[in-house]
C-alpha cells in the first residue's frame, strides 16, 4: 500500500496539544476516499512512545529520524529533514498542525517545494477529481472559501488544534516504522536557540472545557467583563474572549478564542455580547449547544445559536449569576 | 511614524496572489530596491486572512534566517536576540543579521505620530510606486494566475439553525432558559440545577 497522506508529528507539547492525533483521524477518513494509507513523520530524540501513539491512532507507517541533535525543535533542521523526505517519497498531501511551530514550518516547506498551502483549514475533504478541498476562512472572515491546489504537489494545509476529533487509540493496530538515518549534509543552523523553558500548562483548559463562557465588547467595560469569571466559576466553565476585548486589554491574550487564538469544543458555549465574526467563530468545532446573548437579533452569532437571547449581555449575565447562586444555594 | 522612504507595489497584475506568490513579489522588490538590507520586519499576520505565511516564505526566498511570533527583540552589533512564547515554551533565539522577524502585537504598540513627522509627510514624501515590470517580474509569475492555490467557491458561513429566540426582561429570560434546558445545563456543569428541588423558596431577594 502507498502512504500518500502525511501528517507531521508535532509532539513537543503532547498531552496538552493533540492536533497530530486529530489530523491522523481525519487523514484515515481521507485516505479511504483516495484508497491510500497514512504516514506520520516524527523527528526528535527517543521518540518511540510517539511512534507507537501515532500507529495506535491511525498511522499505517511512521518515518522516524531519532537523533540527539534533534532533541530541541529547530525550524531550519526540521524543515530540511521534512523537505528531504518529501522529495524522496513524493506524498500527495501533507497536513501540519497549526501550532506556533507548525505555522512556521508549513509555509517554509511549501515555499521550498513551490506548492500551495492553505492556513487554518476548518474542513478537509476529497472531491470527485481526487483533489484535497481545503475549506478556510476568507475575505476578512465573513466567508468560507473552498480552496484546491490543482497542479502542484504535495497539497498542503495547516489545521488548528481542536478542529477534528481524534479516533480512539488502538494499541493492537499494526504499522510500519521506517527508521531514517540523519542525513550528513544538513544546512548550518543560523537561528540559535539560547534558552527554552516549558511553561506550566495552566492556560490549556479552554480547549478542554465542557462549558465555555465567551465575552465580546458587548459586555460594556473591563469591569463588567469580570462578571463572566464569576459566572464561569459557578458553572465550572472557562472564559474566552474575542479579539476586540483582548486588544482593549480587558483580558490576557491567552483567552482569545478565534482563528488567531484558541480552538474550543465545549458541550455548551455561552456567548455574551459577541457579533460572531468568522475569525472568532472559526474556532468553534463541534459545539453541541450555543446560547448567545446580543442586543442585535440579526448578529451572525444569533443565527448559529440554539438559543438566541435578544437582550443586554451584561444584564443577562447578572441575572444568570443570581439565578445560579439561588439554585446552588451559594 | 518614522519611515524615511516608502515603496508601494501597485499593479493590477499582482492582484489575487496567494502567499507563495505574494512572498515572491515582495522578495523580488527587496532584491531589486534594497539588496543590502539588514532586517526585514513583518507583522505576524495580516488582519484579513491571518495566514501568517508570507513572513516565513519571504525569509526562505531571501535566504536569510527568520523567527516568527517574536514578542521582544534586541540588536547588539550584528546579532539579533529575540524572545517569544511558542507552544507553551518560552524561547530565547538569536541570529546574525541580515534576517527577518515577524512580530506579534503583544509588546509593540504603534507610537503617536509626531508633529515633525506630519510636516515631513506633507512636504515631499519619498514614496515610489513600482509595477511588476519595474522590479523585473514577468506577468506569468505574479498574481492569481501564478498562484498554486485556486479558490473553488466562496460561501457564507451563516448556518440557519432552527433556534429558540428569547426576549424580554433578563430575569424572565433566565428563568425560561433554566426551566427549558435544566437537564442539559446540569449535565455539562456536573451539578443538579433542577428548579423543582427548590419550590416555594424565595431565592431572588
Amino acid at each position: 500500500m502507498t502512504h500518500n497522506i502525511w501528517v507531521f508529528g508535532d509532539h513537543r507539547n503532547y498531552f496538552q496539544n493533540r492536533v497530530t492525533l486529530q489530523l491522523l483521524a481525519r487523514s484515515v477518513q481521507l485516505g479511504k476516499k483516495l484508497d491510500t494509507g497514512v504516514a506520520a513523520v516524527v523527528f526528535g530524540h527517543e521518540v518511540q512512545s510517539f511512534t507507537d501513539e501515532y500507529i495506535a491512532h491511525g498511522a499505517d507507517q511512521v518515518f522516524v529520524i531519532d537523533h540527539p541533535c534533534l532533541k530541541n525543535y529547530c525550524i531550519e533542521t526540521y524543515c530540511s529533514l521534512l523537505e528531504g523526505l518529501v522529495r524522496e517519497h513524493k506524498p500527495f498531501i501533507i497536513l501540519i498542525g497549526a501550532t506556533c511551530f507548525g505555522r512556521e514550518l508549513a509555509p517554509k516547506l511549501a515555499k521550498r517545494l513551490k506548492t500551495g498551502l492553505t492556513a487554518d483549514c476548518v474542513d478537509l475533504d476529497i472531491d470527485s477529481q481526487g483533489l484535497l478541498v481545503q475549506t478556510a476562512p476568507a475575505f476578512g472572515g465573513r466567508l468560507l472559501a473552498a480552496i484546491i491546489t490543482p497542479q502542484q504537489r504535495p497539497q498542503m494545509a495547516t489545521v488548528r488544534p481542536g478542529t477534528f476529533k481524534e479516533q480512539p487509540h488502538n494499541y493492537q493496530a499494526a504499522g510500519i516504522v521506517k527508521q531514517v538515518q540523519l542525513p550528513g549534509n544538513l544546512p548550518e543552523v543560523r537561528v540559535r536557540l539560547l534558552a527554552s523553558k516549558r511553561l506550566l500548562p495552566r492556560d490549556q483548559r479552554l480547549e478542554d472545557a465542557r462549558i465555555v463562557v465567551c465575552g465580546g465588547r458587548g459586555m460594556g467595560s473591563k469591569q463588567k467583563f469580570k462578571k463572566l469569571y464569576e459566572l464561569a466559576r459557578l458553572m465550572n466553565a472557562e472564559v474566552g474572549a474575542t479579539r476586540p476585548v483582548v486588544y482593549s486589554g480587558w483580558v490576557v491574550h491567552d483567552a482569545l478564542v478565534g482563528q488567531a487564538g484558541r480552538q474550543i469544543q465545549p458541550q455548551i458555549m455561552l456567548s455574551f455580547g459577541i457579533s460572531g465574526a468568522l475569525q472568532h467563530t472559526a474556532a468553534f468545532s463541534d459545539i453541541d449547544f450555543i446560547i448567545a446573548v446580543n442586543k442585535n437579533p440579526n448578529a451572525a452569532i444569533m443565527k448559529m445559536a440554539d438559543v438566541a437571547i435578544v437582550a443586554d449581555a451584561n444584564q443577562v449575565c447578572t441575572a444568570m449569576i443570581k439565578n445560579l447562586k439561588a439554585i446552588l444555594r451559594i | 511614524m518614522g519611515a524615511d522612504r516608502g515603496i508601494l507595489l501597485c499593479d493590477p497584475q499582482m492582484a489575487g496572489a496567494d502567499t507563495l506568490v505574494t512572498s515572491h513579489t515582495l522578495a523580488q522588490a527587496i532584491k531589486k530596491e534594497i539588496p543590502a538590507f539588514d532586517l526585514v520586519l513583518c507583522g505576524c499576520f495580516s488582519s484579513d486572512s491571518e495566514t501568517a505565511q508570507v513572513g516565513p516564505q519571504l525569509a526562505e526566498e531571501l535566504a536569510v534566517p527568520s523567527s516568527g511570533y517574536v514578542e521582544k527583540m534586541e540588536i547588539k552589533g550584528r546579532i539579533m536576540t529575540m524572545q517569544r512564547v511558542a507552544d507553551n515554551f518560552i524561547e530565547t533565539l538569536a541570529f546574525d543579521l541580515p534576517g527577518l522577524v515577524t512580530v506579534s502585537t503583544r509588546e509593540y504598540a504603534p507610537r503617536y505620530v509626531s508633529l515633525k513627522g506630519l510636516e515631513d509627510a506633507f512636504d515631499a514624501p519619498d514614496i515610489c510606486i513600482l509595477k511588476a515590470d519595474d522590479i523585473g517580474l514577468a506577468h506569468n509569475e505574479i498574481g492569481i494566475q501564478a498562484s498554486p492555490t485556486k479558490i473553488l467557491n466562496v460561501y457564507s458561513a451563516d448556518c440557519q439553525k432552527k433556534n429558540l429566540v428569547l426576549k424580554g426582561p433578563a430575569k424572565k429570560i433566565i428563568n425560561t432558559l433554566f426551566a427549558t434546558f435544566s437537564d442539559r445545563l446540569s449535565g455539562a456543569i456536573g451539578k443538579d440545577l433542577k428548579m423543582h428541588d427548590h419550590h416555594g423558596e424565595k431565592h431572588d431577594s
